[in-house]
C-alpha cells in the first residue's frame, strides 16, 4: 500500500489499535505505580510518536498533559545521534525549557521502537512525581520565584542503555528528591509502562509490516486533520476575543489580565494571546507547551470531543504568544502551579468561542482549592500529609445547567475517600456538601460550590495550598453571572466559633488541636440572562436547596412563598421591573 | 418423575431448560418475553415443559431463573421512590460522588440523575470514628421524624448509610429498628447489610440501588411466588445473581442488586458447564455474541474471574460478580461511515426490529449480519428456517459504506468485519494480555447468535488453539442457571497490618465471617459440612489505596497455625499476585490487610444430575452442499462446503460452514472442525506455528 491511498478499513483498525495500545499503557502505569498522586489520582499520560516525533496516539487522564510529551523526541533525536540511540535504551528528562513536560514534577520517558534495525516509533510516559527536590516540599508551591526553586532539572538522559539501568542517574534524581523510594517505583512503573508500549508496536509491525502501518498511521493523522477542519469550517469567520481576571493572591502584583483572540481562518484557528501580561514572580507562569495544551483541549471540547488525541488535529492550530509573558514563560520564570493560570485559560478562550460556536461551550469553570494539611500523626508518632483538591461547580451550557462539584477542564483526578482519609491521618471531615445561591446566576444555572469542614485531631498542624476562583471565579456568559462563594472565604478557621477568622486560602497557617478548617469553593458561571430562567426550574432549585428563597428573589426575580409555591404577581412584578430597567 | 426447570428471562425470548432426573432426559425451548409481567411468560413455559413431560407441578424439584429485571429497572429509572438517612453533613455525597466530571472532552455529559431527590436524603446527627467507636450517639427522635417524613413524602424504600459504618453498624443496624417498628411495610437497607466494606461513596452508591431496585424485584417474586404456591407448588423459585450462584427469592429481593448481570453470569456458568462436558481442562475465555453486543469473561482454573466492583446506568455497585467486558459489536451493531471517512461498527445497534437488512423487515442499515450474507458465511437463521436476503444487504452496504468510500461491496463487507473484529480483540487483550495472562494458554468458547460465526476467526488472530461451540449454544445461559449452585458473599473490612500482631486481629475477622457462613448454609437447610467456603483477604502495600485479593485457604485462618507461617503465606501470595497483574513485586514493602471476605456455597437443587442424556448428535442430513464465500481479505471467492451438524469424532476442515439450529459456524482455512461426543463442536487450528497476536 502506498501513503496516498486511502485504506478506510485498515486506517480504523491501525489507528485504532495504536490508540489502544496508548491506553492500555497508561492503564499499566496507573496500576503499577507506587504514589497515589498517579495510581489514585492518574496523574500521568502516555503516548506514541512516529520517528519524527508526532503523536499518533495518547492516553491522557489530565488534559494537561496534552501537549506534555510532544518535545521529547525531538529532544532525544537531537541530542543523540542516530546511531548512538539502541534496542533498550530508555531516555527521561524533565525541563519545559527544553520543551519536556511544564513542571518539574512531570518527569517524562521515552523508548525508541525498533524494526528491521530502523526507528519507527517512541512510546513515552510523563508522570507527576511526588517530590523532585527544590526549596519546598512538594517542588511546586505557589511562592517560588524561580524555576531554580523547584527541584532538579533535567535534560535528555539515558536511565536505561540497551536494557540496562543506569543507576548514577537515578541516584542523582534520587538523592533531590525528599521521596526518594517513591521516584524509583514510580520510574520502575514508567519504564515497564513503556516497555509494553514497544511491545505493542512490534507487534503491530509484525502483523502487517512496516510499510502497511507507516501508511496508515499517516492516514490516522489526516484523518484527525480532516475532522477537526471540517468542525472549524462550520464555524463562521471573524476574530473572537475575550479577557478574565486571575487573581494573584499573596502576591505584590495585583489580579492579571489573560486575554485571548481567536481567529477563524480557511479550516485553521489561530489563537493570539498577545496582550497577556509579563511573566510574574511566582510559579503561575505557563510554559509553552502548557499552553499548547489549553488550546488543544479546548479547540477539541468545542469542535470534536471525539476527535483522536494526535497530531493530526494539533496541525489545524496555530498559537501565538509572546516570550517572557505569563503565557509563554522564559527562563528563569517558575511554572509549578501553571494549572492554576490553564484553567482560567480555557474558561477565557470558551468565553471567546462562545461568540463563533454558541452551543458548544461552557461558562466559566475555573475554582479549585488546594488544601495541604500536615503534621505528626499521634496515632503513630508518625508524619502524615494529606492532599485534597476541592473542586468547584462547572459553568452552565447552553440548555443546560452546569455541573455541581466537578473536576474542571485541565485536570479529572477524584478525590480520596472520606473513609480512607479517616483511617490514615487524625483527620476528621464534618461535612461535605454542596452550598446553595453559589452557582452563577442565568438563563441556565452554573453548577454550585461545596464546602468541606474538617477538624485536626492533633496539634500543630500546617496548613498550605492554593485556590483558584477565590475572587474572580467562574465567568458567566451570554448574560450569566459569575460563580460565587457564600462564604467569607475560600478557607475559614473554625466557622461559626466565636474564634472564627477568614483565612488566606493560598498562604501557610500553623494549626492548633480541635481546629476545624473550612474550605469553601465557588459555583461555576451561568449563561444567558438569569431573568429568562424558567420560574418552574427555579422553583425546582428551591425545593431541592441548591436555591434558597432569597437567591431566586435576588438573582432571578422569582419570588416563592413560606408554603413553597410561586408568588406569581410579586414574580411579575420583579422581572418586570427588571426588564425595564434593562430597556432603559 | 423428578424435574429441575432452569430459565433465562432475556429482552426477547425467556429460554427453558428442563431436566428429568429419572431419564437424564434435557428439553429445551422458548417462549416470548411478557412485558409488563415477565413473570406471565415465564409461569407459559413452566406450563409447556410440564404439558411436554406430562408432569404436574407435583413433579417439580427445583425451579430455578435469570432476569435482567434489576438492569431494566435502573436504566429505564423505574425504580422504586427512595429516601436516604445519612450522617449529618453528608446528605450530597451521592451527588458528590468523587468529584470527577464524567467526560473528559464532552462537557454536555451529565452525571446520572440521582436515585433520590436532595429534599429527600435527610440527615441525623451521630458519627462512628474509622475504628468503629462512636463519637456523637445516634438522635433517635431525629431517624424517627426522618423516617415518618420520608413516608409522608410517599417513599416507598429508605436507604440508610452513615459514614464509617462498616467498622461498627450499630447506628444503621437500630435506624432500621426504628423505622420498622414505626411502618412495618416500608423496604428499609442499610449499608451495612448491603455490602459493608469501607470507601464511602461506592457503599452508598450500592445501597441506594439496591433500594432502588428492591421493591420491584421483591413484588415480582412474591407474585411469581404466590401464582406457583396457588397452583399448589410448595418449593421456592431460586434466582440466579451476577456472582455466578443462586439465591432464596428472600434473599435475592434483600439484596436486589446482587441480581445484576445474571444473564452473562449464567452464560458463562454454561459456558464451563459445556467446556467440561466436553472434556476440556484449559482456562476459558467466553465469547457470547449476540444482537447488539459481545460479552466477554475468563475462567481461571474452573472458577469464573470476578469483579468487586462494577458500574452500572453510571452507579457503581459493589459487591462480587462475573467480571464481564461488553462491546457494543453483535449481529445487529450498524456500520457506517464517520466524518473523517473511515468506516466503523456499533455501538448503534438495529436490533431485532427491524433488524439487519438481510432480515428482510424494513432495515436498511448495514450490519454485522449483512456483511457475514455477502461473504457467503450465512444464508439463513434458525438452521435454513429463516432465509435472508443478500440483494438487501448489499444494496444496504452499497448505499451506505462502498460507494461513499470508492470501494467494492465485498471490500466493505470484509472491512465491517475487520473492524468489528478488532474491537473483539482488543477486548480480549484487555482481559488477559493486560492482566498476565496469554491468550494462546486459554479455549474460547464461543456461543449466543453470532459467536460461532466471529469466534473462531477472532482466535486464529490471537494465537488461540481451540474454539469450543456447545451443541446448545442458544439456551446455555439458562442451562447455566441448572448447574448453579447457592452462594453467599460475607466481607468485613478492618484495617490491619499484615503481621504477627495484625493477623490475631485478622483471625477474629476470619472466624466472624466463617461462623456466619456456616449459620447461612444452615438456613439453606444444608450441612454446614458439606458446604464449599472459600476465605480471601484483599491485600495492599502499606500507604497505597489499591488492594488485590489474596487466598487464604481455610486451614491457615485457624488458631492452630502459626501466624508467622500464614502471614510469609499470604505475604508471598500478593507479591505473585503483583507480579502477575503489574510485572513486578514490591518484595519487601509493609502490607496491610483491609476487606476480609468468605464466599459459601452449597449445591444448587440440580447439581450432580443429568448430563447423561444427549440425543445421539446430528450428523450431516444430506451430502454437503456447498457455498461460495470469501475467507481472506481481497481473496476470492471459494466453494465452501455447508454441513448441518458434525457427528461425534466426524471432522470438517476449513473452510466450512456448519449450519447448527441456534448458530452458524464459521470454519476458517488453516482451522479444522470435529464433533464431540457431548454434541459440541471443537475447532482447532490445524498449524500451530501461526503467527500470533
Amino acid at each position: 500500500m502506498s501513503g496516498a491511498v486511502h485504506d478506510p478499513v485498515l486506517t480504523q483498525v491501525i489507528g485504532s489499535y495504536v490508540l489502544a495500545a496508548a491506553e492500555e499503557t497508561g492503564v499499566s502505569l496507573m496500576r503499577t505505580a507506587y504514589s497515589t498522586n498517579i495510581k489514585e489520582r492518574g496523574d500521568c499520560s502516555t503516548a506514541i510518536f512516529d520517528a519524527r516525533g508526532d503523536t499518533l496516539a495518547q492516553a491522557s487522564h489530565v488534559p494537561l498533559h496534552l501537549a506534555s510529551l510532544m518535545g521529547l523526541v525531538r529532544r532525544v533525536t537531537e541530542d543523540f545521534g542516530r546511531e548512538e540511540i539502541e534496542p533498550g535504551d530508555v531516555f527521561l528528562a524533565n525541563d519545559p525549557y527544553q520543551g519536556v513536560g511544564s513542571q518539574l514534577n512531570d518527569i517524562a520517558v521515552a523508548a525508541p521502537v525498533f524494526w528491521e534495525g530502523e526507528i519507527v516509533a517512541y512510546v513515552a510516559t510523563i508522570a507527576h512525581h511526588a517530590d523532585v527536590g527544590g526549596r519546598f516540599p512538594g517542588s511546586e508551591a505557589a511562592a517560588s520565584a524561580t524555576v531554580y526553586e523547584e527541584g532538579i532539572r533535567l535534560p535528555a538522559v539515558r536511565l536505561y542503555r540497551r536494557g540496562e539501568l543506569q543507576r548514577d542517574v537515578l541516584r542523582i534524581i534520587q538523592t533531590n528528591s525528599r521521596v526518594p523510594r517513591n521516584i524509583e517505583d514510580d520510574m520502575r512503573a514508567q519504564v515497564a509502562a513503556v516497555r509494553l508500549g514497544v511491545r505493542r508496536m512490534e507487534e503491530l509491525h509484525a502483523r502487517y509490516g512496516h510499510d502497511v502501518v507507516s501508511a496508515c498511521l499517516g492516514a490516522w493523522l489526516d484523518y484527525a486533520e480532516t475532522r477537526i477542519r471540517s468542525a472549524i469550517d462550520d464555524l463562521p469567520r471573524g476574530t473572537y476575543s475575550f479577557s478574565d481576571h486571575l487573581e494573584e493572591e499573596g502576591a505584590a502584583s495585583g489580579p492579571q489580565q489573560l486575554r485571548v483572540a481567536i481567529t477563524v481562518g480557511d479550516g485553521s484557528l489561530t489563537f493570539d494571546f498577545t496582550g497577556c501580561p509579563p511573566q510574574v514572580a511566582n510559579s503561575h507562569n505557563v510554559p509553552w507547551l502548557a499552553l499548547l495544551a489549553t488550546v488543544y483541549y479546548a479547540a477539541k471540547v468545542v469542535l470534536d470531543p471525539e476527535v483522536p488525541p494526535n497530531s493530526g488535529y494539533y496541525r489545524a492550530l496555530d498559537v501565538v504568544a509572546p516570550e517572557g509573558t505569563i503565557v509563554n514563560a522564559a527562563p528563569p520564570a517558575a511554572v509549578g502551579t501553571r494549572n492554576h493560570t490553564c484553567q482560567k485559560l480555557v474558561d477565557v478562550i470558551m468565553g471567546a468561542f462562545s461568540q463563533a460556536a454558541p452551543d458548544r461551550v461552557v461558562a466559566g469553570c475555573a475554582s479549585s482549592k488546594l488544601m495541604i494539611v500536615g503534621g505528626v500523626n499521634p496515632r503513630t508518632g508518625l508524619p502524615f500529609i494529606d492532599y485534597e483538591a476541592s473542586a468547584g461547580g462547572l459553568g452552565a451550557r447552553p440548555g443546560k445547567d452546569g455541573l455541581d462539584v466537578c473536576r474542571a477542564h485541565m485536570t479529572n483526578t477524584s478525590n480520596l475517600p472520606i473513609e480512607a482519609l479517616e483511617m490514615e491521618d487524625p483527620l476528621l471531615v464534618l461535612r461535605y456538601e454542596m452550598v446553595p445561591d453559589t452557582g452563577g446566576a442565568g438563563r441556565h444555572r452554573g453548577g454550585l460550590g461545596m464546602r468541606r469542614d474538617t477538624k485536626m485531631l492533633g496539634d500543630r498542624f500546617t496548613h498550605s495550598g492554593f485556590a483558584i476562583g477565590h475572587k474572580y471565579p467562574g465567568v458567566g456568559l451570554a448574560g450569566g453571572r459569575r460563580g460565587r462563594i457564600t462564604a467569607p472565604s475560600m478557607l475559614v478557621l473554625n466557622p461559626g466559633g466565636k474564634d472564627e477568622t477568614p483565612l488566606d486560602p493560598a498562604a501557610f497557617h500553623v494549626l492548633a488541636e480541635g481546629d476545624v478548617l473550612s474550605v469553601s469553593t465557588p459555583g461555576g458561571g451561568g449563561y444567558g440572562d438569569p431573568y429568562e430562567r424558567d420560574v418552574a426550574a427555579v422553583l425546582q432549585d428551591v425545593i431541592e436547596g441548591k436555591v434558597t428563597p432569597e437567591g431566586a428573589e435576588a438573582d432571578y426575580g422569582v419570588a416563592v412563598d413560606a408554603a413553597g409555591n410561586v408568588d406569581e404577581e410579586r414574580t411579575e412584578r420583579l422581572r418586570g421591573a427588571a426588564r425595564a430597567a434593562a430597556r432603559s | 418423575m423428578a424435574l429441575y426447570l432452569a430459565a433465562d428471562i432475556g429482552g426477547t425470548f425467556t429460554d427453558f431448560v428442563v431436566l428429568d432426573s429419572e431419564t437424564g432426559e434435557l428439553d429445551t425451548f422458548k417462549v416470548f418475553t411478557t412485558y409488563p409481567d415477565r413473570s406471565r411468560g415465564l409461569l407459559e413455559g413452566v406450563d409447556r415443559a410440564l404439558a411436554q413431560r406430562s408432569a404436574t407441578l407435583a413433579d417439580v424439584a427445583a425451579f430455578a431463573h435469570g432476569s435482567t429485571i434489576a438492569t431494566n429497572v435502573l436504566v429505564e429509572m423505574r425504580g422504586a421512590k427512595c429516601g436516604l438517612i445519612t450522617t449529618r453533613g453528608f446528605r450530597d455525597l451521592l451527588e458528590l460522588r468523587r468529584q470527577k466530571r464524567p467526560h473528559l472532552y464532552d462537557v454536555r455529559a451529565d452525571k446520572p440523575e440521582p436515585l433520590v431527590p436532595r429534599r429527600l436524603r435527610l440527615e441525623v446527627e451521630e458519627r462512628i470514628a474509622f475504628d468503629g467507636s462512636v463519637i456523637v450517639p445516634l438522635a433517635e427522635d431525629q431517624v424517627m421524624a426522618g423516617v415518618e417524613r420520608l413516608v409522608a413524602e410517599g417513599v416507598e424504600a429508605v436507604a440508610v448509610m452513615y459514614l464509617n459504618s462498616y467498622a461498627n453498624p450499630a447506628h444503621e443496624l437500630r435506624t432500621r429498628e426504628l423505622a420498622r417498628a414505626a411502618f412495618p411495610h416500608l423496604h428499609v437497607y442499610t449499608s451495612a447489610d448491603v455490602v459493608p466494606e469501607f470507601r464511602e461513596f461506592e457503599r452508598l452508591s450500592t445501597t441506594v440501588v439496591n433500594a432502588f431496585v428492591g421493591p420491584p424485584i421483591r413484588q415480582y417474586l412474591d407474585n411469581l411466588g404466590g401464582d406457583l404456591r396457588r397452583r399448589g407448588w410448595r418449593g421456592m423459585p431460586l434466582v440466579m445473581k451476577g456472582d455466578g450462584g443462586v439465591a432464596t427469592p428472600d434473599e435475592a429481593a434483600e439484596v436486589a442488586v446482587s441480581t445484576v448481570g445474571s444473564g452473562p453470569a449464567g452464560g458463562v456458568r454454561g459456558a464451563l458447564l459445556a467446556a467440561a462436558e466436553a472434556g476440556e481442562t484449559r482456562d476459558l475465555i467466553t465469547f457470547d455474541m449476540g444482537g447488539t453486543s459481545t460479552d466477554i469473561s475468563l475462567v481461571l482454573n474452573g472458577e469464573p474471574v470476578a469483579a468487586e466492583t462494577r458500574s452500572v446506568g453510571g452507579w457503581p455497585i459493589k459487591g462480587r460478580a462475573v467480571d464481564v467486558e461488553s462491546i457494543g459489536a453483535g449481529g445487529g451493531s450498524v456500520a457506517w461511515v464517520d466524518v473523517g471517512r473511515l468506516l466503523r461498527v456499533g455501538p448503534r445497534s438495529v436490533g431485532s426490529d427491524p433488524g439487519p437488512a438481510c432480515y428482510g423487515r424494513g432495515g436498511t442499515l448495514p450490519t454485522i449480519t449483512d456483511a457475514n450474507v455477502l461473504l457467503g458465511r450465512l444464508d439463513s437463521l434458525l438452521g435454513g428456517e429463516y432465509p435472508l436476503r443478500a440483494d438487501l444487504a448489499e444494496e444496504a452496504v452499497r448505499k451506505h459504506l462502498a460507494d461513499p468510500l470508492g470501494m467494492s461491496v465485498e471490500a466493505a463487507a470484509e472491512g465491517i468485519l475487520a473492524v468489528a473484529t478488532a474491537q473483539m480483540e482488543q477486548a480480549i487483550r484487555l482481559m488477559t494480555v493486560a492482566r498476565g495472562y496469554d491468550p494462546r494458554d486459554f479455549t474460547l468458547v464461543a456461543f449466543g447468535g453470532a459467536g460461532a460465526l466471529h469466534g473462531p476467526a477472532v482466535a486464529l488472530d490471537l494465537g488461540i488453539p481451540r474454539v469450543l461451540v456447545p451443541d446448545d449454544s442458544g439456551v446455555l445461559s439458562a442451562r447455566g442457571v441448572l448447574a448453579s449452585d447457592m452462594t453467599k458473599e460475607l466481607t468485613k473490612t478492618r484495617l490491619t497490618a499484615l503481621d504477627e500482631e495484625g493477623w490475631r486481629a485478622a483471625r477474629e475477622a476470619l472466624s466472624e465471617l466463617r461462623r456466619r457462613a456456616r449459620d447461612w448454609a444452615l438456613e439453606q437447610g444444608a450441612d454446614p459440612a458439606g458446604a464449599a467456603l472459600s476465605l480471601a483477604v484483599d491485600v495492599r502495600c502499606e500507604g497505597q489505596n489499591y488492594e488485590l485479593t489474596v487466598p487464604v485457604p481455610e486451614d491457615e485462618a485457624d488458631e492452630a497455625v502459626g501466624a508467622a507461617f500464614v502471614v510469609a503465606e499470604v505475604a508471598a501470595r500478593f507479591h505473585r499476585a503483583h507480579e502477575r497483574a503489574y510485572g513486578y513485586a514490591f518484595e519487601g514493602a509493609a502490607l496491610e490487610c483491609l476487606t476480609y471476605r468468605a464466599r459459601v456455597s452449597v449445591a444448587g437443587p440440580a447439581r450432580g444430575r443429568g448430563s447423561s442424556r444427549r440425543d445421539a448428535p446430528q450428523g450431516p442430513s444430506s451430502a454437503p452442499a456447498t457455498r461460495p464465500a470469501r475467507w481472506q481479505a481481497g481473496g476470492p471467492s471459494v466453494a465452501s462446503p455447508v454441513l448441518t451438524g458434525l457427528a461425534a469424532g466426524a471432522e470438517a476442515p476449513g473452510p466450512a460452514i456448519i449450519e447448527m439450529p441456534g448458530t452458524t459456524i464459521a470454519v476458517w482455512p488453516g482451522q479444522v472442525a470435529r464433533g464431540m461426543a457431548s454434541g459440541a463442536i471443537v475447532i482447532e487450528r490445524t498449524d500451530t506455528a501461526r503467527r500470533t497476536a
